[in-house]
């Protein structure tokens, strides 16, 4: 019974080895007598062995404390005050909707600007969090899936910590509706900030350093038009972006420098 | 300059020779040592002496008391056996007038 919990347990631990090196160590271990409290040591040295070693670097823990933390928290933040002010837009037109109003000039010029905002402010966020989330894989690399876990679970709580609301907020009307108060966040947050991120993720983990000078610009260039047509008004707020703007300006840099070595060679 | 545990792994597969890999190397280290040898120092050193150049490994075939699995075998390279031996001279140079030098 002993040797079989250990032997599967052996097996359940090698998962997460090379595949080559799974098959060499598990018939290594069968040769020298198999299933064993020692074989389950034994592999459970290697797999920490192979866990630990990504995190030698400075990298991995830098991404942890320079990017999960920092830019999970204030995606989350970011998440909230945005499903807060896209609530009242939406309530304020979609709630009210009557197609006799497109007739007046003013109305339809301000539907144009508050529904570009909205999808504005949407976009920089979804663009946030997928920068953040490839540049995580990027600079994780080996320690990609714990680093990734650690940016879920920071970000996680943003699912259930519900809109920002000041006690007697004009707008409390339309936090009174279930899906304004309860919905919304959870969709905006997944949606907006958990895909993205995830996705970022992946592409970051699969692009290795191979990052095109053209996509970086490009992103760059359209969430950086975007917060600053949202956030104009704000000094602090731009401040704020400045530097939350650093993953952006590394790949950017990054880009560039592999574009500039490439000519040069 | 290898380290003490590098020099014991090359030194076993030379020894070896053509049945060097994991499990043969892990029991003759065991075997004239009397220590422990795990697996993951075992794995981790041959992936260190493989980054340097000094051996070389491959899977090779599997068998059936192997429970059908591929062996990691491993040779020692030219320059493994220069390191091999530049580690054992200077063993033997900084043991020299010790008490606990081998007298042949």
């Amino acid at each position: 019974m002993m040797a079989r919990v250990c032997s599967w347990l052996a097996e359940l631990l090698s998962q997460t080895l090379d595949p080559l090196e799974r098959d060499a160590a598990l018939g290594d271990l069968a040769e020298s007598g198999g299933a064993s409290a020692r074989a389950l040591r034994d592999i459970f040295g290697l797999v920490a062995r192979r866990q630990a070693a990504p995190w030698k670097p400075p990298w991995p823990w830098f991404a942890l404390f320079a990017i999960v933390l920092p830019f999970g928290a204030f995606l989350t933040m970011v998440s909230r005050l945005t499903t807060f002010s896209s609530s009242v837009t939406i309530w304020l037109y979609a709630g009210n909707w009557d197609w006799a109003l497109l007739g007046d000039a003013a109305y339809r010029h301000d539907l144009a600007k508050y529904g570009a905002e909205v999808l504005l402010s949407y976009l920089t966020l979804a663009c946030w969090a997928w920068t953040t989330g490839f540049l995580l894989a990027n600079l994780s690399r080996g320690a990609v899936i714990v680093n990734g876990i650690a940016l879920c679970v920071v970000l996680l709580p943003g699912l259930f910590l519900g809109i920002p609301l000041n006690r007697g907020d004009p707008n409390s009307a339309v936090f009174e509706l279930t899906f304004y108060r309860v919905m919304l966040l959870p969709i905006i947050h997944t949606a907006l900030v958990l895909v993205p991120s995830v996705g970022g993720m992946r592409m970051g983990f699969n692009a290795g350093g191979h990052w095109g000078l053209a996509a970086a610009s490009t992103l760059t260039i359209v969430t950086g038009l975007a917060a600053i047509a949202l956030h104009n008004q704000l000094a602090w707020w731009l401040l704020l972006h400045i530097g939350f703007y650093w993953p952006i300006a590394y790949l950017t840099t990054a880009a560039i420098r592999r574009r500039l070595r490439r000519s040069a060679s | 300059m290898l380290g003490e545990f590098e020099y014991l792994l090359i030194t076993a597969a030379v020894r070896l020779g053509e049945d060097a890999y994991g499990a043969s190397i892990r029991q003759e280290i065991e075997d004239t040592t009397g220590r422990r040898c795990s697996l993951g120092a075992l794995y981790t050193t041959l992936d260190r002496l493989e980054a340097k150049g000094l051996i070389e490994t491959w899977m090779g075939e599997a068998t059936a008391q192997r429970g059908g699995r591929a062996k990691r075998m491993v040779r020692v390279t030219a320059e493994g056996n220069r390191s091999g031996a530049a580690f054992y001279n200077a063993v033997r140079q900084v043991s020299r007038g010790v008490p606990w030098e081998a007298k042949a």
